[in-house]
């Protein structure tokens, strides 16, 4: 423990300190959210002028731009040079605790090519270095949009032949086939952030060097690894969410 | 389309680093070392270099040259609640620092999360978690006022939330999580020990009792460079299990 603060027994109006005035105050930026709520603005709709908005709100037209700032980076705002503050388009959202990958969501292949597993796939997929691996890359879009650009890396042995075709819609669950499918047991997921490289920047469409998230897939079949994959999304497209439950727990 | 060779420099490096050839706390050879060995010129070493200095992998030390890092710790989600127990597994010492504590009114935005009326008292804490004295996350959250008898009194230096709530028999059902990438300014960022503009992620954590009623939410800011998010599914009901919940 580094240091202590001391509160009144009473802590009703405890002042905070003033260095943290700014992370503390959280009161404009829900005004603000309460704003957006309660006139149903939506993705794509703009907020009040600077001007308006701060008489609005009651704050100096200063504290509502800083406030506004916040939340561009936080990405729920987007400024838009000379046209005003809109509401961001809402993430693209990823349940991370479901097998099955939504309806809307279809796939394109880039390339399939079998190789031998470098070092990390080796590992991941506990296959020798020197191992065959199929590795597909396939661009992943929900609707009209780009969402991830998607490597996979499968065993040869455990893929005797690949259905071309269902590569181009599906998700690998299901070029499975339903036998293998019903099998597969865990996965382990891991999601960190990173950059985009150039052939990632060129598929999502986003600057080279982009801030994107890397999610890395296993997914087991009774505790044998059958496939190792690397998942590339826009960092401010997506949002991921998943529900935990407590073990001896049932909802 | 064919990588561009700062990248395959950089993803050798980082095979290199993950298989230990490289280890925590080695300097990396020099650069005129590197770009022999690699048959490159220096300034798309540099580049290479740079990737993995803002993946978290390396840290130049002025001076001294450029050093491999500590690995990230894996923040496994199953056991999520506890930050404390998750540094602790990885050997490293928590500590949790409150930088303000009141008791508000929830208003539209938290009565909504957790289920209670705007004019519902909450207590809110933000706390700076850390391992070893580094910073690791920004804690923001709001606690249901009648939790357990004068909640707002007690040391959540020295006890964890969900510590307090087991001695109370509240024991948790569920979570429900998301994540989310975030550019940071200050004072967050400053807080978290990173740089203004750098990308940190942050989770909001809705979390249900045994009765199934709302309990607390949870935002927190965390450092990217020391955690990453880690998890394990199952099928066939497909829920990811909570372990060691404490």
């Amino acid at each position: 423990m580094l240091w202590r603060l001391n509160f009144h027994s009473n802590l009703r109006g405890v002042i905070p300190i003033s260095k943290y005035a700014n992370l503390v105050n959280s009161s404009l930026v829900e005004k603000i959210e309460d704003y957006i709520e309660s006139h149903h603005l939506t993705s794509g709709d703009r907020l009040p002028a600077e001007r308006e908005f701060s008489v609005i709100l009651g704050v100096s037209r200063m504290t509502l731009r800083g406030t506004i700032r916040k939340l561009c980076e936080a990405g729920s705002l987007q400024n838009i040079q000379g046209k005003g503050t809109f509401i961001s388009p809402e993430r693209i959202e990823r349940r991370l605790s479901e097998f099955e990958i939504p309806k809307q969501d279809s796939y394109k292949l880039i390339s399939l090519q079998k190789m031998r597993a470098d070092g990390s796939t080796a590992r991941q997929l506990k296959v020798s270095s020197y191992g065959e691996v199929y590795q597909i890359k396939r661009l992943r879009t929900a609707g009209n949009e780009r969402v991830s650009f998607e490597t996979s890396y499968i065993p040869v042995q455990q893929l005797k032949t690949i259905n071309l075709t269902r590569l181009e819609k599906n998700p690998m669950c299901a070029i499975y086939g339903s036998t293998i499918g019903k099998h597969l047991t865990k996965t382990n997921i891991n999601i960190s952030i990173g950059q985009a490289s150039f052939e990632e920047s060129e598929w999502l469409k986003i600057p080279e060097g982009d801030y994107v998230t890397v999610e890395k897939h296993t997914i087991y079949r009774n505790n044998i690894p059958i496939e190792f994959y690397i998942s590339v999304s826009s960092a401010h497209k997506v949002k991921y969410s998943a529900t935990l439950v407590a073990e001896n727990h049932t909802v | 389309m064919r990588e561009p060779l700062y990248i395959t420099i950089c993803n050798d490096v980082r095979s290199k680093i993950q298989s230990g050839e490289f280890t925590y706390g080695h300097r990396l050879p020099s650069e005129r070392e590197m770009a022999e060995f690699y048959q490159i010129d220096r300034k798309t070493l540099r580049k290479a270099i740079s990737l993995l200095i803002e993946e978290g992998l390396l840290v130049r030390m002025q001076g001294k040259g450029t050093y491999i890092t500590q690995q990230q710790i894996s923040y496994d989600v199953e056991a999520l609640d506890d930050l404390v127990q998750t540094l602790t597994h990885s050997g490293m010492v928590p500590s949790s620092r409150i930088l303000y504590k009141e008791v508000r009114k929830a208003g539209p935005k938290y009565a909504k999360r957790l289920q209670i009326s705007p004019d519902d008292n909450v207590l809110r804490l933000v706390r700076l978690r850390s391992g070893d004295n580094e910073p690791i996350a920004l804690q923001d959250t709001y606690i249901i006022d009648n939790l357990v008898p004068n909640l707002a009194q007690l040391d959540f230096e020295m006890y964890s939330l969900y510590n307090i709530m087991d001695k109370n028999g509240i024991s948790i059902s569920r979570i429900d999580e998301t994540f989310t990438f975030i550019q940071l300014s200050n004072p967050e960022a400053k807080l978290l020990k990173l740089e203004e503009g750098s990308i940190g992620f942050v989770t909001e954590d809705i979390t249900y009792d045994q009765n199934n009623r709302v309990v607390e939410y949870t935002k927190s800011i965390i450092n990217n460079k020391k955690l990453s998010v880690n998890m394990n599914y199952f099928k066939p009901d497909a829920q990811c299990r909570i372990r060691n919940i404490r």
